[in-house]
């Protein structure tokens, strides 16, 4: 297996070719690495191998990574229990969104209007009824 | 100069209290907008994700709210607060997140970082971005970014979210940080 690495800061390009036997890290020159693998020009294997991208000074690490999953197991846990104590965490419901919609109204007189009070407490001012 | 904001399938929205708000409340002009995100959301067209800080601001919102309403008893306030937070854990595709690293996470220090780095980011955003004066109705004021507005750019930046959906118009000052996706604005599209 080989890993073509070019830091930003780097002028050469550095191979890494890892040994199928021993797997042995051996840190080839690209004249080196060109010569072994007979390729006449680097960016010649790029096309033939998809999942390899050549990074670039441009390019920014994190475009490369994939972006971690949102894993809200415990904290979601967490503000239930401190809202519930013991009680169980509800189900995810099929078509929830559309059945509690409106699910306010039967708390508030009709047209009561909340933009004032949003506003105020979310630019942090001291609301008090 | 025109600017189209469109939110791609695949991305990751941070409510605003105020989008969930819309969407319980049948009467708020923004109802419609905000189902329609909601929905989306559900449909798996997006990540939604919902911070402790938009938690925190939906139950002072709504404690003031029905305080204002003539409601005078605190248990009863209680009991539909809790049961307006368990309508959102019924909605699938929703994610909880308090901002602070899992119970897991043992070393204290690691903590501290991650507490200082949003403090630290909510705080440059708050320099970086000063805002401008306002001339409302003869009497000068300050609009831009206020400290809960910064520590909920923060949040959605340290969660990797994409858009952070709103109707703070404020929060178009600092839209190199994140594109804030406003309800109200009609150049917005999900």
């Amino acid at each position: 297996m080989s890993i073509l690495v070019r830091r930003p800061n780097q002028k050469r390009t550095r191979m890494f070719f890892v040994g199928p036997k021993k797997m042995k890290l051996t840190v080839l020159s690209q004249a080196q690495f060109r010569s072994f693998v007979r390729l006449p020009r680097i960016d010649d294997c790029f096309p033939a191998i998809p999942q390899l991208t050549r990074l670039r000074p441009s390019l920014k690490i994190e475009t490369l990574r994939e972006k971690p999953k949102v894993d809200d197991t415990l904290s979601r846990m967490n503000l239930w229990k401190t809202l519930f104590g013991e009680e169980e965490i509800p189900e995810i419901e099929k078509g929830a969104v559309e059945k509690y919609a409106g699910s306010l109204d039967k708390y508030l007189p009709p047209g009561f209007q909340l933009d004032e009070i949003i506003k105020k407490v979310r630019k942090g001012k001291t609301w008090i009824a | 100069m025109l600017e189209i904001t469109v939110a791609k399938e695949g991305e990751r929205l941070y409510l605003d209290s105020m989008v969930i708000i819309a969407y319980l409340q049948k009467s708020h002009r923004l109802h419609a907008k905000a189902t329609s995100i909601m929905s989306k959301i559900e449909q798996l067209k997006f990540e939604g994700v919902v911070s402790s800080l938009t938690l925190m601001e939906f139950i002072k919102i709504l404690r003031g709210s029905f305080i204002k309403s003539g409601n005078r008893d605190m248990k009863a306030i209680e009991d539909a607060i809790r049961e307006m937070v368990k309508v959102l854990y019924h909605i699938d595709n929703l994610y909880f997140v308090e901002g602070r690293p899992p119970e897991f996470c043992l070393m204290d220090e690691i903590k501290t970082v991650f507490f200082h780095s949003i403090s630290q980011i909510a705080f440059e955003m708050i320099c970086k971005y000063c805002g401008r004066i306002k001339d409302s109705s003869g009497e000068l004021e300050h609009y831009g970014l206020s400290p809960m507005d910064v520590l909920h750019l923060a949040l959605a930046k340290k969660l990797g979210c994409d858009k952070i959906v709103t109707d703070d118009w404020a929060l178009k000052d600092a839209k190199t940080e994140m594109t804030p996706l406003l309800l109200t604005d009609s150049h917005a599209f999900w």
